[in-house]
């Protein structure tokens, strides 16, 4: 695969597919594809609905092992990682389809996910509650996401949009070195998703971001680099100005009525 | 904030009154000579140990295993086997090396720990991987298969089972004493609870529920699911030997009736009737279980049926099972 450009990258990458595949049966989900996560960078991924963005995305956080290809993160072969392996190592995700326990509380949730990075759960006699340098994690990760409200509520409470919200603190708490979203404003309302933007901007820069976007805004307000992933496959990657230039995109994805200045399309 | 902080204090006075029932109800048939209402006292809280086992695993991690009769077997065959040799003067083990059997409680409680502790970490690798009714019928199975291997080898019993003739002793006391027998009995429900209470408030209790809710989230948190529920297993594999253990002490018999499906079926009554997760749930659960057989069925030999409007009464109308009805609310968080 060549389509990925280097040019103008940051810094290393964090986490980075080469040449990756995977098939489920006859169809090829994903197929030959090569993308790096910088550090300092937030890369968007954008493609249209079955173009295997989420098996993509399972083959970087390790739910899916690839037929082909490596996965490296950190520096660290962990194409055959677990997912757990890989979330301890710093390797933080939100997924499309919100994903917290909710008879819990919204504090339980990301205390969790503290624990899991911090110290090991094997610890039987000593209480989880007890632990003040999780609790300051799991605090410390709302406030990164600007939850200002009660954190003892169970999650069941929460609306869609606040969930989205705790499940982007989920992933702070694990002090994550990457950070994947998995369309993170997927069934926001116009506001809800401006203010996603606006605090995936204040990320911005310090933790490097792979981003699964339909919400045009919030692509092209924060993309560095956009990757356009058509029938598993990479037909483009690069800046902004180059993705709205190259033909081939605008043929298969955007369509030819598309300005982009900043509007919500 | 202050409904909850109600609602905590009526957990622990429920708590205490269930605790005070259980000393002080037995005490009183001590002092008027009732030694079968002592008895009768010891059975419940020896099964109320086992269900504090499977509670672990079932309320806590989830894992709804119909095979938890095998671990209670277990700790009654190794008590069985080891004290009626003992008394023969015989071997235990022939080979590889003859090992002569023992008498000593203690030496008992290690040999079911770990003969239950070997079979569960088995059980578990091999069964963890699935869920839901797979992983059910894959303990039964497992259960089944040592039931028929108790069946089968003629030398503990077979069929018949095993009498043993005496209790197994301890450094002090005397455990043919009903009392005695009964205070050991309770430390060591004492003991389960406080690991129960301990472990459900821990580290790893916080990713034990974790495991049960979300696996995903667990994993995603970066903590791996089999291991954990593995544990939880091996631990309550643990505590149901040990109930297994005292039972067959109690009874002076153990037969292939502890292994049986029956047997798991009970253990897991006494968790979903007392309340499913909750603390005190198996102890409620297995108080009525008892009492339900031991009058009711004085009166008439159909007393699973009351048994059976019970726990259909529990699963359709209360949620937190009996405990949830005396505390009047269905979570224990």
């Amino acid at each position: 695969m060549t389509a990925m450009t280097e040019a103008g990258s940051e810094g290393k990458p964090v986490l980075e597919v080469t040449g990756v595949s995977k098939a489920f049966g006859a169809l090829k989900a994903v197929d030959d594809v090569s993308l790096s996560v910088n550090r300092g960078d937030l890369h968007a991924l954008i493609g249209p609905n079955g173009a295997g963005k989420s098996t993509l995305i399972d083959l970087m956080t390790g739910w899916q092992r690839p037929d082909a290809g490596t996965v490296t993160f950190n520096g660290h072969d962990v194409t055959d990682a677990s997912v757990a392996k890989r979330a301890a190592m710093g390797l933080g995700r939100s997924f499309q389809v919100s994903s917290l326990a909710p008879e819990l509380s919204i504090l339980d949730n990301v205390l969790l996910a503290a624990q899991g990075r911090q110290t090991s759960s094997f610890r039987f006699w000593t209480s989880v509650y007890d632990d003040e340098s999780l609790m300051a994690s799991a605090v410390e990760a709302l406030g990164a996401v600007g939850w200002t409200k009660p954190h003892t509520a169970p999650v069941s409470q929460l609306s869609h949009g606040d969930r989205r919200q705790i499940e982007v603190a989920c992933a702070m708490a694990l002090k994550p070195t990457v950070l994947l979203l998995d369309e993170p404003a997927a069934g926001l309302d116009a506001e809800g998703s401006r203010e996603l933007t606006e605090f995936l901007a204040t990320l911005k820069g310090k933790i490097p971001m792979l981003l699964v976007e339909h919400d045009m805004y919030a692509v092209f307000t924060l993309a560095d680099r956009i990757s356009v992933l058509v029938n598993g496959a990479i037909i483009a990657s690069g800046s902004l100005d180059e993705i709205q230039q190259n033909e081939e995109v605008r043929r298969a994805y955007l369509g030819d009525n598309v300005h982009v200045s900043g509007s919500t399309c | 904030m202050v409904k909850a902080m109600a609602n905590i204090d009526r957990d622990t006075i429920v708590n205490a009154m269930i605790i005070a029932l259980l000393v002080s109800l037995p005490a009183i048939a001590w002092w008027l000579g009732e030694i079968y209402y002592l008895n009768l006292a010891s059975r419940v809280v020896i099964l109320a140990i086992a269900g504090v086992g499977l509670n672990l695993a079932l309320g806590l991690g989830g894992m709804v295993s119909f095979g938890h009769a095998a671990f209670f077997g277990l700790g009654g065959y190794a008590l069985g086997m080891n004290v009626s040799t003992a008394l023969e003067g015989a071997a235990v083990v022939t080979w590889p090396i003859a090992i002569s059997g023992s008498a000593s409680f203690l030496v008992c409680f290690l040999v079911a720990l770990i003969a239950a502790g070997c079979v569960a970490a088995i059980v578990g690798v091999l069964s963890l991987r699935t869920s839901g009714v797979y992983f059910i019928m894959i303990t039964l199975a497992f259960a089944q298969m040592i039931y028929y291997l108790a069946v089968a080898i003629p030398a503990y019993g077979g069929e018949d089972g095993l009498p043993i003739y005496e209790r197994s002793r301890l450094p002090i006391g005397d455990l043919s004493d009903p009392a005695t027998f009964f205070v050991l009995c309770l430390v060591f429900l004492g003991l389960s609870l406080a690991v129960f209470r301990q472990i459900s408030r821990s580290h790893f209790g916080a990713a034990l529920r974790m495991a049960r809710i979300n696996e995903k989230r667990l994993a995603t948190s970066g903590i791996e699911p089999i291991p954990i529920k593995l544990t939880a297993f091996v631990i309550s594999a643990l505590i149901t030997a040990t109930a297994g253990m005292l039972f067959a002490d109690l009874n002076g018999f153990v037969g292939p009736s502890m292994l049986s499906w029956k047997m798991s079926g009970e253990i897991m009554i006494f968790v979903i009737l007392g309340g499913i997760g909750r603390l005190m749930g198996p102890v409620i659960g297995a108080t009525a279980f008892v009492l339900l057989e031991t009058f009711i069925g004085g009166v008439t030999d159909r007393w699973g049926l009351f048994l059976g409007l019970a726990l259909l009464s529990v699963v359709l109308f209360a949620k937190g099972g009996l405990i949830g009805l005396l505390t009047g609310h269905d979570r224990h968080d």
